[in-house]
């Protein structure tokens, strides 16, 4: 009798203890949602295309140029990325044209150029993007479509204009950044049908009809332009499409990331997770014989192609031994954009620090034409000082866009 | 103190697996932090309750048998030992198999996937979940031993068992 008393017990412990509920679990709290109406003000796209001599050759006929400006402003205006988008002329002033993209399109033609004015013989860059700047303000972006070539004019030293053009564009753009700092430019450089005049740095004339590089520069705050990329992608030119892309905001600005769990012999920390290893120990599995875990990082607010953000030669690590790899980040719900990849023969305990590095791309160099004689087929002559100008700005106090710190324990 | 069961219970993680020990740390795949509830600490305390009412109830329960000079034998106690480490074996297994059958473990604990998110290989299975049920087995049975130890030497019966 006592041991069927004593069942009977242990059934109904069994049965109090086997019908808990392991799920989630509401705390009763009821949030009240209150409809709000956000109602955010567009940006004021202001678009200016370089009107001097030298571009004529770009607008002669249909070319390829006013192909890609027209789909260009034209996908923007769709778009609904802005409310508000201006059109001028730029030489040694800002003429404007209206907001009619289609008439403005029409009437980019050589005659039309030089009725419209301004002084045409001379480009002098630095002072074009100064009037850009001094025009742009916040929430507003400046597209600037532009051959980006030099002239110097007869008789003066071009080696020296030439690095006085790049002090000056620093100069211009530091002054912005000052006012504006969350800016950033983006310089697409695309290729069109040329019919017309070249002049070279002592502004001879050399008649030609051939493939010629132009840019358009897009600056702004860096929020603005990337929603703009997103809203249209450089995927999305028509014409001969972006043949290189630079990009470059300022840094260093703080990212999320997080130790990917599952991707090596170790722990997380189960106070910060995200950024502290403990335990790491070589693989044992497979053929493997080192140490490595992988890092999820969200590069997301970069104006950086994933071109430029895979290139392990645009990182910094803080431990030689380390290699690193990167690649796409499996989908996640995370916002996680890229898998930084670390691999050791050996544990390492500390710190390893790895910072994406502000760095000008080699097809700078090599698209930049160091004569300025005779048209170069792809070149441009002096390309690399406009850009190195712009860099040297935006890497007064620092180099580098983001660090990102993992613990080893 | 759930920090102090999760440790005991890693013991043994090598039955179970580190995928499953990190769901039951808490591991959350959305924010990748130990921020969801630690499974470790409910279970574990369950666990023990459970180890400690029934060692109270061997040594001190004047009913059913319990606490009785007929019941003082070290196999009596091993019996109790048993019955503890069943019932907690059915509830490690249960408790984790109705997480793993709801889909409440975290995407990145259950599967490796490749870039283009396809799933490349499971990373828990139930097998992995009874493994579970026979470490909370262990782990009752050395709450059992130790409170035994601890709490037996005031019974009128059985401060003598086991030993």
């Amino acid at each position: 009798m006592k041991a069927i008393h004593l069942l009977q017990g242990f059934v109904v412990i069994l049965l109090l203890t086997t019908c808990g509920n392991s799920g989630n679990k509401t705390n009763g709290k009821i949030i009240l949602k209150v409809p709000v109406k956000v109602v955010a003000i567009k940006p004021t796209v202001n678009v200016y295309i370089e009107n001097s001599g030298s571009m004529d050759g770009y607008v002669k006929g249909v070319t390829e140029f006013e192909q890609a400006i027209y789909n260009y402003l034209t996908d923007i205006k769709i778009s609904q990325f802005s409310d508000s988008l201006n059109l001028f002329y730029i030489n040694s002033e800002i003429i404007p044209q209206g907001s009619d993209i289609s008439d403005f399109i029409e009437k980019l033609e050589p005659t039309n150029f030089k009725i419209k004015g301004g002084s045409r013989g001379t480009t002098d860059i630095s002072n074009l993007l100064k009037s850009v700047l001094t025009e742009t303000s916040s929430n507003e972006i400046a597209i600037l479509v532009t051959d980006g070539i030099f002239s110097p004019g007869l008789g003066k030293d071009a080696e020296q204009y030439l690095v006085n053009q790049q002090i000056g564009i620093k100069s211009n753009m530091a002054n912005y950044l000052k006012r504006y700092p969350n800016s950033a430019v983006v310089i697409y450089q695309l290729l069109s049908k040329f019919d017309g005049w070249y002049y070279n740095r002592e502004d001879s004339k050399i008649k030609i009809k051939e493939q010629r590089p132009y840019y358009i520069w897009i600056i702004g705050e860096t929020d603005l332009l990337n929603e703009l990329i997103r809203k249209v992608p450089e995927s999305k030119f028509k014409g001969s499409g972006i043949q290189h892309a630079f990009s470059i905001m300022k840094g260093p600005k703080a990212v999320d990331y997080a130790i990917k769990r599952g991707s090596g012999n170790f722990d997380l920390d189960k106070k910060e997770p995200k950024t502290t290893i403990k335990n790491l120990k070589k693989e044992t599995r497979g053929k493997r014989n080192n140490v490595r875990f992988s890092v999820n990082v969200n590069f997301s607010g970069f104006l950086l192609s994933d071109h430029y953000l895979t290139d392990p030669s645009n990182y910094e690590l803080n431990n030689k031994d380390f290699q690193l790899t990167i690649n796409k980040a499996v989908p996640n719900n995370s916002g996680y954009t890229h898998q930084l990849n670390f691999e050791s023969p050996s544990v390492h305990k500390g710190i390893i620090s790895v910072k994406l590095k502000t760095q000008i791309p080699q097809w700078v160099e090599e698209i930049n034409d160091s004569t300025g004689i005779v048209p170069v087929k792809g070149k441009t002559y002096g390309i690399k000082y406009q850009i190195h100008g712009i860099y040297e700005a935006f890497t007064m106090s620092n180099d580098y866009y983001t660090e990102i710190k993992i613990k080893i324990d | 103190m759930g920090k102090i069961f999760g440790e005991i219970y890693c013991w043994f993680e090598s039955l179970f697996g580190q995928d499953l020990a990190e769901y039951l740390w808490g591991y959350n795949c959305e924010t990748q932090g130990y921020d969801s509830k630690n499974l470790f600490y409910t279970i574990g305390s369950i666990t023990f309750g459970l180890s400690l009412l029934f060692v109270l109830a061997y040594y001190y329960l004047p009913l059913w048998g319990f606490n009785h000079p007929r019941t003082n034998r070290w196999w009596n106690w091993l019996i109790i030992l048993i019955i503890t480490g069943v019932i907690n074996f059915i509830i490690g297994v249960s408790w984790t198999i109705n997480d793993l059958l709801n889909g409440n473990i975290g995407d990145c604990l259950m599967y490796t996937r490749d870039a283009d998110g396809n799933v490349v290989s499971q990373l828990i299975f139930k097998s992995d979940c009874w493994m579970f049920g026979v470490t909370n087995f262990i782990v009752s049975a050395l709450f059992f031993i130790i409170l035994s130890f601890i709490l037996k030497w005031k019974s009128r019966n059985c401060k003598y068992s086991p030993i």
